[in-house]
């Protein structure tokens, strides 16, 4: 257990729908270690993105647990999981989720302020990270006036400013054309060697699929294969 | 300790510098004394035509008087009876009467040290107008004048106008309608540099009887001489309180971006719908504020006669109002923090605490109370002062109308920009203190100053009261205290709909909060 950096024990999540219930994710139990580029893949509505949620911290399981350096997730108090999502987990969303008030910088350095970094050391690590990936000259400029592929950098920038050891990314190529989903699936592939953080995405592309080197395959909450290479 | 240095330099200046400065132009001399007009009208269909004005002062105060009657000749424009008596209180001697036209007489009399000044027009006419100056001298170093009119007739109107250099600055309403037995007080304030000063007098379809105008001087009750060096004091406050804070802020506050920082940030960046919102909040200011002030002030500015009996149905329609306005408050504070839920819920997702959600659009909604509360009473008190102020009663003409108005929102005499000193010293006070602010390099301080010097100086420091500042600053505690009441009403309810959004903010789940598009 100790040398997985996230461990799911019989990962179980139902939502109820007044008397209808939908389980979304069911009894998964996956070890994920240190350094993994790991591609959830499966059809839409097969658990992906709740899954993702759950070892985020973002929704509680309804039965089982998530181990996260050895720590059960499940007995956190909220303002434990608010503080372990702001330092150990970068999210990176389909809809890309950046404040549309803010300049791209602004919205780098914002998980700074919450993780209570000094103004200047934030705003330093914020402008080295949009200048890693690329948006050195777009630093001032509002999501509004950003493609969707700088504005899906800008997120990725953002997820990755409190060096978490962990980044998610839910459907990130699923709003972007195929040219510029490659590259922000390339450029997370890079990410993961160079700064060594644990990858997870979930999509339904192949070619994302491609990049990952291991693949959990997903279909009505179960995970149906998993494939290392 | 930059800032420190900003301030400190400032003070210095503004004592050994500006304040001397301003000083030399203030004590200049007052300028010659000059003759005005009004008119007094009488009732044609009275049988004695004869109008009495008996004018009387005090040891202190040299009343000049000149009358001027005018009668319309029945056949009409153009034939009008000019008459011309200038003359002194002080040897009540006639200098000279000039007759033109039709006649008309003119005996003036003296007995216990009051002139009585009769004008008869033995003929009757269509119309009879009495047009009378009184130019008063010899009142200086004294700020306050008052002025007592006795009216042992009916008069449906008279009013008194001040004019200082040819314009009328001045305008009371107050004794609009007087009963007959009418004895009413009035007061004004005249600087040292506004004399000699004049008055001007109007009473129409007046019966021709005893008119008693008594002129007094008083202690001044504010040292007037020092009020530009107080608007430069006044002035700089703003400027200093930003140095202030800039420099709490960079010792205390630069290393972090707090809860005050974003949310202050958050409300600047969304300028436009900050603004819609502050708006929205503060109408419900402005008609509370209007409808506790309103009465006070229509007894104050028009006379007794005007004062509203508090009822039971005008607490009833304030309090509709209040919890009218109470839900408009909340409403527009949760739609606007609602709107939201999808950024508050990124924010919680990446690792912002319930907490700092919750007080940040605390923060949020108390800032929008706090400024909607300032602007809602601010306009509610201004609409007041306009509709009781030169706009209500009888009219005044375009030319009164633009002084009045260069007056008020400039400060500045259209005609003659330079011929007051309180301008001199005041265009000098502010440019210096500008210049200063910019050497020092505080731009926003110097913006300030710019700013606020002639807006103090308009408040605090005229001669001249075209928006009725005398019988406003009797009620000055009133609508203080309602503008702070109202203040409170739209802080009280924009903070209880703000933490009660705060709270669902805070509540909010992530994932469910980001679904929303």
């Amino acid at each position: 257990m100790s040398n997985h950096l996230i461990e799911t024990v019989d990962l179980t999540k139902i939502y109820r729908i007044r008397d209808i219930e939908i389980t979304a994710v069911s009894k998964v139990n996956v070890r994920i270690a240190q350094n993994e580029f790991v591609a959830l893949m499966g059809p839409s509505g097969a658990g992906k993105t709740t899954l993702l949620n759950l070892i985020s911290g973002l929704e509680k399981p309804t039965k089982g647990s998530v181990f996260f350096e050895g720590k059960d997730l499940t007995k956190m108090s909220e303002a434990d999981l608010t503080d372990f999502r702001c330092r150990k987990i970068g999210f990176v969303f389909q809809l890309y989720n950046l404040i549309p008030v803010l300049t791209a910088l602004e919205n780098v350095e914002l998980p700074t302020v919450a993780a209570g970094l000094p103004l200047e050391e934030g705003r330093h690590k914020a402008m080295a990270l949009l200048e890693r990936v690329g948006l050195k000259d777009r630093l001032h400029n509002r999501p509004a006036e950003l493609s969707g592929g700088e504005q899906q950098r800008v997120a990725i920038a953002r997820s990755l400013v409190n060096d978490p050891p962990v980044l998610m990314a839910d459907e990130p190529t699923g709003n972007v054309d195929t040219e510029t989903g490659l590259k922000i699936i390339k450029l997370l592939a890079e990410l993961n060697k160079e700064r060594g953080v644990t990858v997870l995405v979930s999509t339904h592309d192949n070619v994302v699929a491609e990049h990952a080197n291991r693949i959990l395959k997903v279909r009505d909450g179960e995970i149906v294969s998993d494939f290392a290479w | 300790m930059r800032e420190f240095k900003k301030i400190l330099i400032l003070f210095l200046f503004v004592c050994f510098v500006a304040m001397p400065l301003s000083q030399g132009y203030c004590s200049q001399e007052a300028s010659d004394q000059r003759y005005y007009f009004g008119s007094l009208g009488v009732d044609p269909s009275s049988a004695d035509n004869n109008i009495l004005v008996r004018v009387t002062g005090d040891g202190n105060a040299q009343v000049i008087t000149q009358l001027h009657a005018i009668a319309n000749h029945p056949a009409g424009v153009g034939k009008n009876v000019s008459i011309l008596i200038p003359y002194s209180l002080s040897d009540m001697s006639i200098i000279g009467a000039q007759v033109s036209r039709e006649k008309a007489n003119y005996t003036v009399e003296s007995s216990e040290g009051k002139t009585l000044i009769q004008v008869a027009v033995p003929e009757l006419q269509d119309e009879v107008f009495l047009q009378a100056a009184y130019t008063v001298s010899g009142v200086y170093n004294q700020g306050k004048f008052n002025m007592k009119f006795q009216l042992s007739s009916f008069a449906t109107e008279v009013s008194v106008n001040i004019m200082i250099d040819d314009k009328t600055v001045w305008i009371d309403r107050r004794s609009l309608e007087m009963s007959p037995k009418a004895s009413e007080s009035t007061y004004f304030f005249v600087a040292e540099e506004a004399l000699p000063f004049s008055l001007w007098i109007v009473l129409s379809n007046l019966q021709p009887k005893l008119i008693e105008l008594s002129f007094k001087t008083h202690e001044a009750p504010i040292s007037l001489e020092n009020l530009p060096y107080n608007a430069l004091f006044i002035s700089i406050i703003p400027g200093v309180v930003v140095l202030m804070v800039k420099l709490v802020n960079n010792l205390f506050f630069k290393e972090r971006l707090g809860v005050l920082k974003i949310a202050y940030r958050n409300l600047t960046r969304r300028l436009g719908r900050f603004l819609l919102t502050i708006i929205s909040v503060s109408i419900p200011s402005i008609l509370i504020v209007v409808m506790m002030t309103q009465g006070v002030m229509a007894e104050k500015i028009l006379g007794p006669a005007y004062s509203q009996k508090i009822e039971w149905h005008m607490i009833l329609i304030l309090c509709i109002t209040i919890v009218i306005g109470g839900f408009q408050v909340i409403n527009t504070m949760l739609s606007s923090i609602l709107e939201r839920i999808k950024e508050l819920g990124v924010m919680k997702a990446i690792g912002f605490s319930p907490s700092f959600i919750v007080k940040m659009v605390a923060v949020e909604s108390t800032l929008i109370g706090l400024m909607a509360g300032v602007v809602g009473s601010t306009l509610g008190i201004t609409s007041l002062i306009f509709s009781y102020g030169p706009f209500y009663g009888s009219s005044i003409s375009n030319e009164q109308f633009t002084y009045i108005m260069s007056r008020a929102f400039g400060g500045i005499d259209p005609f003659n920009p330079l011929n007051n000193p309180w301008y001199k010293s005041l265009i000098i006070s502010t440019f210096t203190s500008m210049a200063l602010s910019f050497i020092l390099g505080a731009i926003t301080n110097a913006m300030l100053v710019a700013g606020v010097i002639p807006f103090v100086y308009l408040m605090f420091s005229r001669p001249y009261d075209p928006f009725l500042i005398g019988p406003l600053l009797e009620m000055f505690p009133t609508i203080i205290v309602n503008i702070l009441l109202t203040i409170a009403f739209s802080l009280t309810l924009s903070v209880l709909a703000g933490f009660y959004a705060a709270r669902k903010a805070g509540k909010i789940k992530p994932t469910e909060a980001m679904r929303h598009v």
